[in-house]
């Protein structure tokens, strides 16, 4: 009965892809070629590279007209984690609506007409794989590492569908060495006794699987070990066997790191996935940090993913944090290493704000003698043994989301605690949270999200900056001509960011002052690299001294990789 | 007189051994040819070098195999040397030495050091008695060049002693959009890159200094009135892009020892360490050969200059490495001291510079690997004493610096390093003088003394190979504890200075652990444990489970030993008791049980 609520709902078969579910690799590259197909003149698919398990990773670039040098890009980049494989449909559907909507909607238009987009719906194709395998595991790691557990042996004692119900969840057992008690809001979730608070363990609990080396630990030796999203250059921690062997040691995260040295004209790059900087307030750093590693964004960066933020807030209606931190992450190498302004979106989260319902009749604790035995020698705090000390505790995560998954009858997403004969660790109970009940949106919803985000990014091309030559004259002064020249950005975001000065991974605007062959600069730089110039019209003014030409015969040239190229001839100031 | 005279003629060709003479060549002069006869006494370009192994190749076939294990920016090969006796077995089996040099371009003497290490240790194995110890009991992987591209740069094009440390990887040094578009140039087709100077009649910063007309001097700045006739205008090149300024975006323009895993930072921290670590086709394709041979257990990579013998850590920040293994380090790097005159074992952050990234970091803080680098000759070699002797003439002043260069250049080299300062009409500068010392001065000494450096610093690194782990199986001593129970004792001992694990490695967890084992027919293993207390048997740290593959990740500690005790039931005969572990040669013990 249970098993059968299970393999209905969307979330749970997990033997093959279904029409409202996420796409499985096939389906993306199938997906990415018939827009290609469909809108030769907008779409093309640029090849990104090759996973560790053979398959291929594939952008695809939106772009309608010419693809001129300083043409700014959007590179967009989902589930590089592995299990937020539902956000590669976001990707896709972005891909849809934009191509789609290029003849008919004029926010999606101006989009394309001014901005490149690189669209990697799935950068981490092995790691996706489980999401449609069966049993159903979520699962970030894509490599093996070695012997995590030290016992000689590499990789004999991973997750596993230990009760065959198709899916890998959690093990609970009964032990007295056990650090975790039934959270006294709901038996069904666990918190961590604290013995300071005379609290007691009363369970073990382990990802369900074998305990094959019989070490009376589970799951702590998988085959897999390496993950993709941890494996990038920014914070990236030595010997975690989840941080692989050296920092882009996987293909699949050098592959990423080559696009986006490659593609010069990416300014602004959106990752769908586990992390979040538009709902949260990233953390910040001073803006002038000394001559140290970048470790979090700077303050003005901060300042203005703020401001993107409230917008993001505005169309999305978005409350969904991120739960990742940035170490080893793509997007920290992005924003932190190469100066790119970077988006983490994580498009939705398992609500925590659903309210308690009004009657307190939350099942008792399954084990006895497990919450509430308050030890007899807390004489000090008389007070907190009373009836209110389950009210003491602040309910945990687990709790809260176990109220929305009652609310919203998302009963497939909680498999209740069973008791189960494990063949190493004896009586065990197997449940809790089923694979990607906490990282997939309802299906009813997905569409709707997924709109509101897409309409989001199609925004994004008008927060980039594009270096306009405004007020560019000439004066006579008796036979020497003053040029004078104004660089100026209207868009919201300036020329570079913070960290991207203090990086100095960008290439400079370079401006030139063009002279005809008799032309004689008399003052002034042939050439001036510009890094600083902020947004929503910030100004920039060059001058120089020019003889022996008109000066219809001078050009002011700006070059740029990736906000315009203008150039403009002098008009004469009288 | 006439005998030996007669002797001499009949002698059939000169490369032919003498006839009598001793195999081997080990270093003593009298009695001994080599087999294969290299010239140490020069520098060798990219093809040379490799040439020069493939003959010791050829020659001691049995010892000496080459493979490609990648290729550089410009499709030259990377090639590693095995240097292994595989009668005693096969290379992966032993515990391995790596050698290398010239990561960075400029820095060619690393080449010849590893070359050298290499044919000694193919000249003397059979005929020395250490060597072929050495050889039967460890192997040597040698990569003599890092950066090929950037040593063929400088033996092959202008340069100066600094110049191609880089690879060639096109680099927009001065971020206008364009690649290496503003190199220094060999203005005056000498094939040095030198210097410019100009003489500006009192508008200038320097003067000529009274001892030696290709000196310049600053004037101090609180010499009132005193002004100098000239004024420096650095290397020697134009303005090749037209953007104002010269030789500012040459080939390449990174640093392939700032590359590797482990404390890097990123090209805003530290420069040269490119976008992600091992990004350069030459450092990736070293590390994924270090990788995939645990074996290696030392390191030595060749560098120059200076005379020092580095250690890391390259970062304050790290911290100072384990104590066991600063013994170890410490140990060799004195002895290093004794046998380099004039180097000096230092920590690189501390005593040297703040590297993020280097190679050798990376071996010992990611590999756990005992690494030094070495920075091949200095300064004080030019005389054999202390560094700064005083002048003989004039004021008494002391030679200080590259002065002491121009006197040792003028007695010893008759002034062949020096390209004296001449006029050149240049297209910014106009009159200006172009001079200086040519790029072997200053950091490769002169053809003299390559010899002398490259054998005291290749036998540093057979120090090195001579302390790899080396584990031994003793005493067994089996006891019956009633009950058919019998207890196995046997001591396992590592001879050797180098533990079979670092401390780094096993903090870490790096790569697998050593197993201890005990295996027989029908053996049934009970319990089995590290005795704590050599009096009393019954003290044993137990294995909670699998007792007969005691798992050991801190190893067996340098020059240590360890008492192991398994209680055992069931076999009648005899057992096996064994070692394993990445870094030393597999040992084993047959007991009898009864």
């Amino acid at each position: 009965m249970l098993i059968a609520a299970l393999v209905a709902s969307s979330l749970h078969a997990a033997s093959a892809v279904q029409a409202d579910g996420p796409p499985d690799h096939r389906a993306v590259s199938l997906a990415l070629a018939k827009i290609a197909g469909e809108h030769p003149e907008l779409a093309a698919l640029v090849p990104v590279g090759t996973s560790r398990g053979g398959r291929r990773i594939e952008a695809l670039r939106l772009a309608a007209g010419e693809r001129g040098n300083g043409r700014p890009a959007i590179l967009v980049v989902a589930n590089v984690e592995g299990p937020w494989v539902w956000t590669s449909g976001l990707a896709l559907e972005a891909a849809r609506k934009l191509s789609a909507g290029y003849a008919n909607d004029a926010r999606a238009k101006a989009l394309l007409d001014t901005t490149t987009l690189y669209i990697v719906p799935c950068p981490n194709p092995d790691a996706a794989e489980a999401r449609f395998a069966k049993p159903l595991l979520e699962q970030r790691a894509g490599a093996p590492w070695g012997d995590d557990d030290r016992d000689g042996r590499a990789g004999e004692d991973g997750p596993a569908d230990v009760d065959g119900d198709g899916l890998v969840t959690w093990i609970r057992k009964p032990d007295p060495e056990g650090e975790w008690m039934a959270d006294p809001a709901d038996a069904r979730a666990l918190v961590k006794a604290e013995r300071a608070k005379g609290e007691r363990g009363t369970w073990k609990l382990f990802v369900e699987g074998r305990d094959s080396d019989q070490d009376e630990k589970v799951g702590e030796d998988p085959l897999l070990d390496v993950q993709v999203g941890r494996n990038f250059p920014h914070a990236w921690k030595e010997h975690a066997p989840s941080s692989g062997p050296f920092a882009t040691s996987e293909p699949e995260a050098q592959a990423l790191c080559e696009f986006v040295l490659t593609h010069k004209d990416i300014a602004l790059v959106v990752c769908y996935g586990a992390q979040d900087n538009l709902v949260e307030k990233p953390k910040t750093a001073k803006d002038e940090g000394g001559r140290g590693v970048l470790t979090a964004t700077p303050e003005s960066d901060g300042a203005l993913l703020a401001e993107i933020g409230k917008r993001y807030g505005e169309v999305t209606q978005s409350k969904a944090k991120g739960g990742d931190d940035a170490a080893g992450s793509f997007q920290a190498w992005c924003e932190l290493q190469r100066g790119l302004w970077c988006l983490d979106i994580a498009p939705w989260s398992l609500p925590l704000d659903t309210e308690a319902p009004k009657k307190a009749d939350s099942a008792p604790a399954p084990v006895p003698g497990g919450e509430g035995e308050a030890p007899k020698d807390a004489q000090e705090k008389p007070k907190e043994k009373s009836k209110d000390k389950k009210a003491e505790r602040e309910p945990s995560d687990d709790a809260k989301r176990l109220r929305w998954v009652d609310a919203k009858g998302e009963s497939a997403r909680f498999v209740p605690w069973k008791s189960f004969a494990h063949p190493e660790l004896g009586p065990v109970e197997i449940g809790g949270f089923a694979p990607y009940a906490l990282i997939e949106p309802p299906a009813a919803e997905r569409a709707e999200l997924e709109g509101k985000q897409v309409e989001f990014l199609t925004g994004l091309g008008a927060l980039l900056p594009r270096v306009a030559l405004v007020d560019v004259t000439a004066k006579d002064l008796g036979g020497v001509w003053k040029v004078e020249a104004v660089l100026q950005v209207d868009a919201l975001l300036p020329l570079t960011s913070t960290a991207g000065r203090r990086t100095g991974a960008l290439r400079p605007l370079r401006v030139e002052l063009v002279l005809p062959a008799q032309g004689r600069l008399l003052a002034g730089d042939k050439q001036t690299l510009v890094r600083e110039l902020a947004g929503s019209g910030g100004r920039r003014e060059l001058t120089w001294l020019v003889a022996g030409v008109p000066p219809s015969s001078i050009s002011i040239a700006v070059d740029s990789d990736a906000c315009g190229t203008p150039r403009a001839t002098p008009t004469v100031k009288r | 007189m006439i005998p030996i005279l007669f002797a001499l003629l009949q002698t059939p060709a000169a490369q032919a051994p003498v006839a009598g003479a001793a195999p081997g060549f080990p270093g003593s002069a009298v009695g001994y040819t080599p087999k294969v006869e290299i010239a140490w006494n020069r520098f060798y370009d990219y093809a040379e070098i490799h040439a020069h192994f493939e003959r010791l190749a050829t020659a001691f076939p049995e010892l000496v195999r080459g493979e490609v294990i990648g290729h550089s920016v410009e499709k030259r090969e990377l090639r590693v040397y095995t240097i292994n006796a595989p009668k005693t077995g096969p290379a992966h089996e032993k515990p391995a030495m790596w050698i290398d040099g010239n990561v960075h371009g400029n820095e060619v003497q690393g080449a010849e050091a590893a070359l050298y290490a290499a044919w000694y240790l193919c000249e003397n194995y059979g005929h020395q008695a250490e060597v072929t110890k050495l050889l039967d009991e460890a192997c040597f992987y040698v990569l003599p060049m890092q950066n090929p591209d950037g040593r063929a740069h400088w033996f092959q094009r202008a340069h100066n002693a600094s110049s191609s440390r880089t690879g060639v990887f096109p680099t927009d040094d001065d971020d206008d959009g364009r690649f290496d578009e503003d190199p220094a140039d060999d203005l005056d087709g000498d094939g040095q890159i030198t210097q410019m100077r100009k003489r500006v009649p009192g508008a200038g910063t320097h003067r000529i200094d009274p001892d030696d007309p290709r000196v310049l001097v600053p004037v101090p700045p609180n010499e009132r009135g005193a002004r100098g006739d000239w004024i420096t205008l650095g290397e020697e090149g134009t303005d090749n892009d037209g953007d104002g300024r010269i030789n500012e975006d040459d080939p390449g323009g990174y640093d392939m020892n700032r590359a590797w895993p482990s404390s890097w930072a990123p090209e805003h921290v530290q420069f040269g360490a490119g976008p992600y670590p091992l990004f350069w086709p030459e450092t990736r394709a070293i590390a994924t050969f270090i990788r995939a041979h645990p074996n290696i257990g030392g390191v030595q990579s060749f560098h120059n200059s200076g005379g020092m013998i580095l250690r890391g850590p390259g970062v304050e920040g790290f911290g100072e490495y384990p104590g066991d293994d600063v013994r170890v380090y410490d140990e060799l790097g004195k002895d290093g001291e004794r046998m380099l005159p004039y180097y000096k074992y230092m920590v690189i952050w501390k005593d040297l510079y703040t590297v993020y990234g280097g190679f050798v970091n990376w071996t010992y803080e990611g590999l756990g690997i005992v690494s030094f680098t070495n920075e091949l000759w200095n300064d004080g070699q030019y005389f054999q004493s202390a560094p700064k002797p005083v002048e003989p003439g004039r004021d008494g002043r002391e030679l200080e610096g590259s002065r002491q260069r121009y006197w040792f250049d003028d007695k010893l080299l008759m002034g062949a390093g020096f390209v004296d300062w001449h006029a050149y009409e240049h297209p910014f500068y106009g009159s200006i003088e172009i001079g200086g010392f040519r790029k072997d001065v200053g950091r490769v000494p002169p053809t003299f003394l390559i010899e002398e450096m490259l054998h005291r610093n290749a036998l540093f690194c057979l120090l090195h190979a001579r302390a790899l782990p080396k584990v031994e199986i003793v005493e067994p001593v089996v006891s019956e504890l009633g009950d058919g129970i019998k207890a196995v004792d046997v001591i396992f001992r590592n001879l050797h200075a180098i533990p079979t694990r670092t401390a780094m490695a096993a903090k870490n967890k790096v790569g697998t652990p050593d197993f201890l084992t005990i295996t027989g027919k029908d053996l049934e293993v009970l319990a089995g444990g590290y005795r704590t207390d050599r009096w009393r048997p019954e003290r044993i740290t137990l294995q909670d489970r699998d007792p007969a593959r005691l798992v050991r990740e801190q190893g067996l500690g340098g020059r240590s030993e360890l008492r192991v005790r398994w209680l055992v039931r069931g076999s009648a005969g005899t057992c096996t008791v064994g070692f394993e572990g990445e870094k030393a040669k597999r040992a084993s013990l047959e007991v009898r049980l009864r």
